[in-house]
């Protein structure tokens, strides 16, 4: 992407974003009530947030002045239909905390895992199914042997 | 130094079978975890993490340090059966473990690798029992201002050998920095950076850091890419119908002079913070070639190159222990998570550990030596079953992953704000990984953090605020001398290497195009 004259490489994208983020936690350690309250080492409480502050907001400069000459790989390969998969298995993922936490831990397992399995590609159906049910099974048999109990199952 | 009645205390921690039962169940997943391509050493021990809290001291220990050896092995098998390393470090043993696989001596690589691991390893241990009580021994006349120095150049080693990009590894560790000082202020106990959610107060948690780290950002990282397994099959099936093929001695003996320089070269490479076992392994490969007989071999199914990059990978497992037990810094993400197994045990890593629980350590250095032969004796029998793990397709792998970590997340503790912190965690991994931003300094920062904090403000204490007193002894001075020079020559480098580098590829190009 070009701006102007300037080429915003992911990498002057990325420190961009950091150095902003950066800067707010620096405004944040420089105003709130808690930052200036002194500690028996002569030191503010706002002290250590603003220096490692400062030295991200430094870094970030230099990512942003001296680019990488090569665009990220992972980057390049990235494509809206992976970004899409991997927001489904995030949302997944929650789905599967909240589940567990109201209906413990069997009740939660077997139907994301299998949801889980299909979204991502085993067919037909009932094989999603049945590595699903296995998987909720060694999951369990794992924690078993770890000694680690499970929610909402010992 | 030695004293029985500590040696006493120690045996009687690890005559206890709940240790290696738990040593082997650590083995076990660990080469399971190492196998799998996609699943670091780091992502297995941070899932392991949670459980530790619930088993007696000598079994967390027992259980942590089985999943790091089985791993660090583990990550051969796959390299050597489909040319796809399970980790990083045994990413130079494809070059010549699949060459043998396609020969159809699998058997011949697999137990090569082990062998040259684990001899590797056990060298490795004793010397860290040898030399972690001794250095802790230095590291106790350490004031706080030495200490704060030592931090500082951990830091600058850390960020700067992790990544090619030597300002993104100091960055991702200044990103590291401002994650560990959330919550609450250890002197004036007031809440700093926690944006009124009462749930920060007590800062971001190792597990949930470590977890979204490893586990979840490189799950998220694969759900985009999906890559799919299971084509060759038919050569993981070779290593175990090819019993014929196994290493004979009079091999294994030509070995040795390859496994001395892995032990030599990745000792080095485990007690330098920042280095790890993927340097190790190539740095002992690159030398082992170069001072080979037989050297044109190399990279055509060669015995030494799998012996010295697997020696050279194994030899760090001990070494990294050393800053961890003798000073409190871990130098690598693994030492880091062991770190946090012995935290979570009330067992705060620093030199004063050696006196205080001393039987404790004594029993952890055992474990760490003892386990080898687990390891050993599991990986025989297991490896040809365990070649055909890294066939597991990632339509399966990826949600049992998503589901063990959010399962070890919470069952910890059983705080869903953990969870959150985990997710949220995870998005910032997958961030830094797609811009490639290392993650090690990150977390190793995120660690270091409160123990430089801690001894820069002991130092202010001692000294009534004067900085230049506070690092006035020469050891700091030279320790922070050092850091300065790493600094700058760091960028140097990279620059060079990064003007080497677009050369090869011009002159690559320009050999393309005159063809």
């Amino acid at each position: 992407m070009k701006i102007g004259k300037v080429y915003l490489s992911p990498d002057r994208v990325s420190g961009i974003v950091i150095a902003l983020l950066a800067v707010w936690l620096l405004y944040i350690s420089y105003t709130a009530e808690w930052a200036f309250q002194e500690t028996r080492d002569g030191l503010s409480v706002g002290f250590f947030p603003r220096i490692t502050n400062m030295a991200t907001i430094g870094l970030a400069l230099l990512v942003i002045i001296f680019p990488a000459q090569t665009y990220p790989e992972k980057l390049a390969k990235l494509t809206p239909r992976g970004i899409i998969k991997a927001g489904i298995g995030f949302i997944i993922a929650i789905v599967f905390f909240i589940l567990l936490q109201n209906f413990g831990y069997f009740f939660a397992a077997f139907p994301c895992l299998f949801l889980g399995m299909f979204l991502m590609g085993v067919r037909p159906w009932y094989f999603a199914a049945l590595y699903g049910a296995i998987a909720t099974g060694a999951v369990f048999a794992l924690f078993y042997v770890l000694g680690f109990p499970l929610p909402g199952v010992y | 130094m030695f004293d029985p009645q500590v040696l006493g205390e120690a045996l009687m921690i690890i005559a206890d079978p709940s240790v290696w039962y738990q040593v082997a169940i650590g083995v076990l997943i660990g080469i399971t975890v190492g196998a799998i391509p996609g699943l670091s050493t780091s992502a297995g021990m941070a899932l392991t993490l949670p459980a530790t809290l619930m088993l007696p001291t000598g079994a967390a220990f027992g259980l942590i340090i089985g999943v790091y050896k089985g791993s660090t092995f583990g990550g051969s098998i796959s390299a050597i059966t489909f040319a796809t390393p399970g980790t990083a470090g045994a990413a130079m043993t494809s070059l010549d473990g699949y060459p043998l696989m396609r020969q159809g001596k699998g058997k011949k690589a697999l137990q090569t690798a082990l062998y040259s691991s684990v001899t590797a390893d056990v060298a490795t241990d004793i010397m860290t029992m040898m030399v972690a009580p001794m250095i802790a021994v230095v590291a106790l006349s350490f004031g706080p201002g030495e200490r704060t120095a030592l931090i500082v150049l951990a830091f600058m080693l850390i960020g700067t050998l992790a990544h090619e990009s030597p300002v993104k590894g100091l960055l991702a560790a200044a990103m590291g920095m401002v994650l560990g000082i959330i919550g609450i202020d250890p002197v004036a106990q007031a809440s700093r950076l926690t944006f009124g959610f009462y749930w920060l107060r007590d800062g971001i948690d190792i597990i949930p850091l470590m977890i979204g780290m490893f586990a979840v950002s490189t799950m998220l990282l694969q759900i985009t890419e999906h890559k799919t397994g299971g084509k060759v099959a038919e050569k993981a099936s070779e290593v175990i119908k090819k019993a014929s093929e196994g290493l004979k001695f009079h091999e294994f003996r030509k070995t040795f002079k390859s496994i001395g320089l892995g032990i030599g070269v990745g000792s080095i490479c485990g007690v330098l913070p920042g280095l790890g076992s993927t340097a190790a392994s190539m740095l002992a490969y690159t030398l082992a070639k170069r001072l080979s007989k037989n050297s044109s071999e190399f990279g055509k199914g060669s015995l030494e190159g799998i012996a010295a990059a697997e020696a050279g990978n194994n030899a760090t497992v001990g070494p990294t222990l050393i800053p961890l037990l003798a000073f409190g810094v871990p130098g690598s993400t693994p030492a880091a998570l062991i770190g946090g197994a012995l935290m979570l045990k009330g067992l705060t890593p620093s030199p004063m550990l050696f006196e205080t629980h001393a039987s404790m350590v004594v029993a952890l250095l055992l474990i760490l030596l003892l386990a080898n032969f687990v390891n050993l004796i599991l990986s025989s029998v297991v490896f040809p079953i365990y070649a055909r793990v890294g066939q597991l397709p990632q339509q399966i792998l990826v949600p049992i992953v998503l589901l063990l970590s959010v399962v070890g997340t919470y069952a910890y503790r059983s705080n869903p704000y953990d969870v959150l912190i985990m997710f949220l965690i995870g998005i910032i991994g997958f961030l830094m990984k797609i811009y490639e931003y290392p993650i090690p300094p990150l977390v190793l920062a995120f660690i270091l953090t409160p123990l430089l904090e801690q001894s820069l403000r002991r130092s202010l204490v001692i000294t009534s605020g004067d900085v230049a007193a506070a690092f006035s002894s020469p050891l700091s001075l030279v320790m922070l001398t050092a850091a300065v020079l790493i600094f700058f020559l760091s960028f140097k480098i990279s620059s060079k290497m990064e003007a080497v580098s677009a050369e090869a590829k011009q002159e690559k190009q320009a050999d393309k195009e005159a063809r």
